[in-house]
């Protein structure tokens, strides 16, 4: 087996076992950190929706005030302007998705299902916990989900919330007198959800880690080539030139002319120390023919 | 000396008891004789009739905080002006269109009457809908008294109301009651009046000078002065000088069975013959209230 095979057989060996450890590494340091983003991205979703109902419950509840005896404004209502915020933040992010899941709430959209209603039993036994991450399965694939509960936390709220009686009439004409009452300050009857299919953490962390490993593959070719080029430049074809000439010089054809590689490496080195030992050998084989 | 009194008397200017904060769309004064361009920043005074035009709106406040709007085609007469508390009501008497009246706290009590129904409030906000046969009436806020207006522009079966209580009465007929507006009457009302009316009072401190524009015919003043007797009087003496106006006085003469306290005035040689039993007294007391 030639050397330059043997050379690139190894060279293979050490790249295939390389690649395919720096593929199972990265590709689960990619998971993680596309999980990571996909959770830094829903928290961000969720502080910009508490700053909406925020904004909504202190600037435009109050200009709505009036307008409210008259007719029932959702946009006066913070649970609203929220999921409008994230209707509109889905038009460019369309894998995620808001849920404030509500066990008693006045608009029944808003009722949690048994999943989300889990979550805020959660919150409700663990009032000291703040976030929960979690998988869970759906009939689309599996989902990646981050959760908060929402605090009543202040009185305003229980002007729609407290009784019927006390609530807008327009309310009551809208969504009647049944549900979203009986809440009180501090309980937890809702949570914040974001949602994002794990489709989408593995498909980024897939699309980062084909890139990465093309790019490697790439630095790995160009490799072999270099060395390839190298090993036959500085080593394969002087050492072959000198085989032969060996050859010759053993068949008795001493009036070949010298072999000089150039520079000073360790063939040059060999070569003029087989130069060295052919003046020898022909000196040798003049003083026994004299 | 009463001669000088009299002098002293006329010389004062009028009593300026409200500033137009928003005219949108032309505004028609009735001052005196004298119909005025409305606008922003103009000083009303007492006895001043309004009237919006079709797609106008109209904010009026009173020096003591009311915050009157008034709708398109809405016609208003400052029928009383703005006493202290404890004294009778301001009254605001709106013979057809849509007003919104947000009663300020600090003021004395207001009523805004039309010919079918009126409100009495102190700190309440209302919003009526009128014509000369029907009168819808929302209480936006806080309590009010609801009251019939009979055809001679008296008030009777007084209702207390509570703030989103809906009142309509046709002539003729009982108030009737519903705990919440009409749709219609919802839709139809003017949009700013969903809102509450933002105060601008601060923006005319001097006031504006109105543009008189012409003398008023008798079309424009026909609606006022065949209103309930009890809105109606002084009338006689504030138009009688338009009686020198050929065309208002012959057009006045072939309707004065609809106001016959100006047969006197128009037809004096008859006085000592007969009087009119119907037409009210410009002397009599204030109407009951």
């Amino acid at each position: 087996m030639k050397l330059i095979v043997k050379f690139n057989l190894v060279l293979f060996l050490v790249f295939a076992i390389g690649f395919l450890a720096t593929a199972y590494v990265s590709n689960r340091l990619l998971q993680r950190n596309a999980n990571q983003e996909i959770l830094e991205n829903a928290r961000i979703m969720m502080e910009a929706a508490l700053a909406v109902r925020s904004y909504t419950a202190t600037q435009i509840n109050p200009l709505l005030r009036t307008q409210m005896k008259y007719s029932f404004l959702p946009q006066s209502v913070p649970a609203y302007s929220a999921n409008q915020y994230f209707d509109q933040l889905r038009k460019k992010f369309p894998d995620y998705s808001y849920r404030e899941a509500t066990l008693n709430p006045t608009n029944p959209i808003n009722r949690a299902s048994d999943w989300e209603s889990d979550i805020v039993h959660y919150f409700q036994q663990s009032p000291e916990q703040t976030e929960r991450v979690g998988v869970r399965d759906t009939p689309n694939g599996r989902a990646l989900y981050i959760a908060r509960p929402l605090k009543i936390a202040s009185p305003g709220c229980l002007e729609c919330h407290s009784t019927a009686q006390r609530a807008p009439a327009t309310m009551i004409e809208r969504y009647g007198s049944d549900n979203g009452f009986g809440w009180k300050v501090n309980d937890i009857l809702t949570a914040q959800i974001v949602s994002a299919p794990m489709e989408l953490p593995i498909k980024r962390a897939k699309t980062a880690l084909a890139g990465f490993l093309l790019s490697l593959a790439a630095v790995f070719v160009v490799i072999v080539l270099a060395l390839n080029a190298m090993l036959i430049l500085l080593i394969v074809r002087p050492v072959n030139q000198l085989s032969k000439l060996a050859n010759e010089v053993s068949l008795g054809n001493l009036e070949l002319p010298e072999f000089k590689p150039s520079g000073k490496d360790e063939i040059a080195d060999l070569a003029e120390s087989f130069s060295r030992m052919r003046k020898s050998l022909v000196h040798a084989i003049k003083m026994l023919e004299v | 000396m009463l001669l000088l009194c009299l002098l002293q008397a006329q010389s004062l200017p009028a009593q300026e008891i409200a500033t137009l904060t928003v005219v949108e769309g032309p505004l028609r004064v009735i001052r005196g004789t004298t119909v005025l361009r409305g606008a922003e920043g103009v000083k009303l005074h007492a006895g001043d009739i309004l009237e919006s035009s079709s797609a106008g709106f109209v904010q009026l406040e009173f020096v003591a905080g009311t915050v009157v709007a008034l709708g398109p085609s809405t016609r208003l007469f400052l029928f009383r002006t703005e006493g202290k508390r404890g004294d009778a009501p301001s009254e605001l008497v709106v013979l057809s269109g849509w007003l919104k009246g947000e009663t300020s706290a600090n003021a004395g009590a207001y009523c805004y009457a039309s010919p079918v129904l009126a409100a009495t409030t102190r700190g309440g906000t209302v919003v009526l809908h009128t014509s000369s046969a029907a009168a819808e009436l929302f209480v936006e806020s806080g309590p009010a008294s609801i009251e019939q207006v009979s055809s001679d522009g008296h008030v009777a079966a007084p209702v207390e109301a509570k703030a989103g209580q809906f009142f309509s009465r046709r002539a003729g007929k009982g108030i009737a009651l519903n705990p919440r507006p009409d749709s219609a009457f919802v839709d139809s009302m003017p949009r700013p009046f969903r809102d509450t009316l933002p105060s601008r009072l601060a923006r005319f401190p001097k006031g504006t000078e109105p543009k008189r524009d012409h003398e008023v015919s008798y079309s424009e003043v026909q609606p006022w002065l065949t209103m309930a007797p009890t809105w109606r009087k002084g009338f006689v003496d504030r138009f009688q000088p338009r009686l020198k106006d050929a065309a208002f006085r012959k057009a006045l003469e072939a309707h004065v069975k609809d106001y016959p306290e100006w047969e006197p005035v128009l037809h004096p040689e008859d006085q000592h013959l007969q009087t009119s039993p119907a037409a009210p007294d410009d002397s009599a007391p204030a109407r009951r209230r």
